[in-house]
């Protein structure tokens, strides 16, 4: 074997399309139960606009794809977020937000809203209710949004709660006047979809219908995690979470640095990459381990129990069951896992982009992740 | 081999290794840009990977013979059933009772492919009472498929019915198994 020296600092292990999400603030017009950010209007933590640019900046330098905002509710920071959507843009990141609408309360403001939004350099929108969001932002808010973005030819994705029992549907969200009245065109740009609502404990069990919670039956379906190692999030007290963040609050293992002082993005990244676990969700994801882990353990029930896989994953880190499994079984996996990764996140990129021309870009026609893939991730739904 | 890591209700479920990630740095480096060991890599992660990290002890020949194998019981439903089933509902077991339901299930299988891919093993020398072996065969199913998925994207075999999606690129390795048993029923393992 070849010597080589060790890849830079920083450089890390997945160095390709990586994310950053960032929140400015945990205060939000919303106070959703079971809100996975513990996002509410009376958390007013937010973070300074010199920490945000700071790591935008540091973003760019590292070769990062895109920018989110999300939160809490970004917007409450109006200026910042501009300011930051201008310094991601400038840096030809691209940059998406995450919104609940609440700022859309006339067709009027809408409009004005989503062009000082574009003129800043905003790429994408995406839109998150519900029955839970809208006790707080009503529907037609939403609607009114949606058709405003899908005026000006961008595609309005809009992340609706799942549950079993829900008032709030996509074909609700369809039928709001403010999404009939489009033009067919525009309205074809305005894309609902629906994401499970998840409770922020380990055990508790949302109810969902048939086929959504995950079982052993559903694992060759399941990808593994895409968020983990991918997406780099700064909260409002300057953490930075390895992961888009549901329930990165209350795991502190997700949390793998600061960007205030002298840490850097740069060192996070590093202190991620170092635990197997995590490269570990990234090549198998939350339910197949929640699975073999229950194979050590016959105690460890979890089939039925999970339809959003942050809850799986929260289930993995809380359980002293499945911590204990994971603590004497986990060498066995290191070959796979380390193969897996590679595969994914190393070889294959490469390889096809060599052979056809593909990209890490999601906008690129070959690209890898499709924009529809790209543009919410499941856990951006109750971000804001 | 890893620090042992032992876990109370106030510690953190970190599994950090630094040497293990340090090496992981440096193997994803060399395997950037040296084909021959991209090609070893896939062919058998456990040798390249295990000599320096888990301690596992195979010579390339032997960790191909044994990944050739696995990728014949691959092909194999009845095998590959029994694997799943059996390392899910015997984990207790003996070795000498491993090694004897291992013989047993694939003598029922009576699969051409798996007899030649045992016999290329056996002459390896490598030796079906060895756990390394047990642990491949019936638990790293996950690496032969990865192995095999990428053996055929690199060697432009049939390359135009493996190229897949982005959204089922994670979740490939379960889907090739059947794959591998349609080779299989054509006699091309």
């Amino acid at each position: 074997m070849a010597s080589s020296s060790a890849a830079p600092a920083g450089h890390g292990l997945f160095h390709q399309g990586r994310t950053l999400s960032m929140m400015l603030t945990f205060a939000c017009t919303a106070e959703c139960s079971q809100c996975s950010t513990l996002s509410s209007p009376r958390n007013r933590d937010h973070l300074p606009a010199a920490d945000a640019l700071r790591a935008i900046d540091e973003a760019a330098e590292l070769g990062f794809l895109n920018v989110v905002f999300t939160g809490g509710e970004a917007t409450l920071r109006w200026d910042d977020l501009l300011t930051c959507i201008g310094r991601a843009s400038g840096h030809g990141l691209r940059t998406r937000l995450v919104t609940n609408a609440h700022w859309a309360l006339t067709p009027e403001a809408a409009e004005t809203a989503l062009d000082r939004l574009l003129d800043a350099g905003l790429d994408e929108i995406n839109f998150s209710t519900g029955d839970e969001h809208a006790r707080f932002v009503p529907l037609p808010r939403v609607a009114q949004a949606a058709a405003a973005t899908a005026r000006r030819g961008l595609t309005a994705h809009v992340m609706v709660e799942l549950r079993q029992e829900r008032e709030v549907t996509a074909a609700r969200l369809l039928a709001e006047p403010a999404i009939q009245e489009l033009e067919p065109e525009a309205r074809a740009l305005v894309r609902p979809s629906e994401s499970p609502w998840m409770p922020v404990k380990p055990f508790k069990v949302e109810r969902y219908p048939d086929g959504v919670a995950s079982r052993r039956e559903d694992l060759p379906k399941l990808a593994g995690c895409d968020s983990v190692l991918q997406t780099y999030t700064v909260q409002p007290n300057g953490r930075v979470a390895a992961c888009c963040g549901l329930a990165m609050r209350l795991v502190p293992e997700l949390n793998v640095g600061e960007v205030a002082g002298e840490h850097t993005l740069r060192t996070a990244i590093d202190e991620a990459e170092d635990d197997l676990l995590k490269l570990w969700l990234r090549a198998a994801g939350p339910e197949a381990i929640l699975a073999w882990a229950s194979d050590r353990d016959p105690e460890i029930a979890w089939e039925g129990m999970y339809g959003h896989r942050c809850q799986a994953c929260l289930r993995l880190y809380k359980d002293p069951k499945v911590r204990a499994a994971i603590v004497d079984g986990y060498e066995e996996e290191i070959p796979a896992v380390v193969q897996a990764a590679w595969l994914k996140d190393r070889y294959v990129p490469s390889r096809l982009s060599e052979l056809f021309g593909t990209t890490n870009d999601p906008t690129h026609p070959a690209s890898l992740t499709p924009p529809e893939a790209s543009a919410t991730t499941e856990a951006e739904i109750a971000d804001s | 081999m890893p620090d042992p890591i032992a876990l109370d209700k106030d510690r953190l479920l970190l599994l950090k290794n630094r040497r293990l990630t340090q090496r992981l740095h440096t193997l994803f480096s060399e395997l950037d840009g040296d084909e021959d060991l991209q090609r070893a890599f896939m062919q058998s992660p456990v040798e390249v990977l295990g000599l320096e990290v888990t301690g596992l002890r195979l010579d390339r020949s032997q960790a191909a013979a044994v990944n050739r194998f696995v990728f014949a019981a691959l092909g194999n439903e009845e095998f590959r059933s029994w694997a799943e089933a059996y390392d899910r509902e015997h984990g207790e077991r003996s070795r000498e009772e491993v090694l004897r339901d291992f013989s047993e299930a694939l003598a029922r299988t009576g699969d051409p492919a798996l007899m030649r891919g045992l016999l290329t093993m056996l002459d390896s020398g490598v030796r079906l009472e060895d756990p390394l072996v047990e642990t491949i065969i019936v638990k790293a199913e996950s690496i032969a498929i990865g192995n095999w998925f990428i053996y055929k994207v690199s060697g432009h075999d049939d390359i135009d019915d493996l190229i897949v999606s982005p959204e089922q690129f994670q979740r490939i390795s379960r889907q090739l198994v059947f794959r591998a048993q349609e080779l299989s029923a054509g006699g091309e393992l």
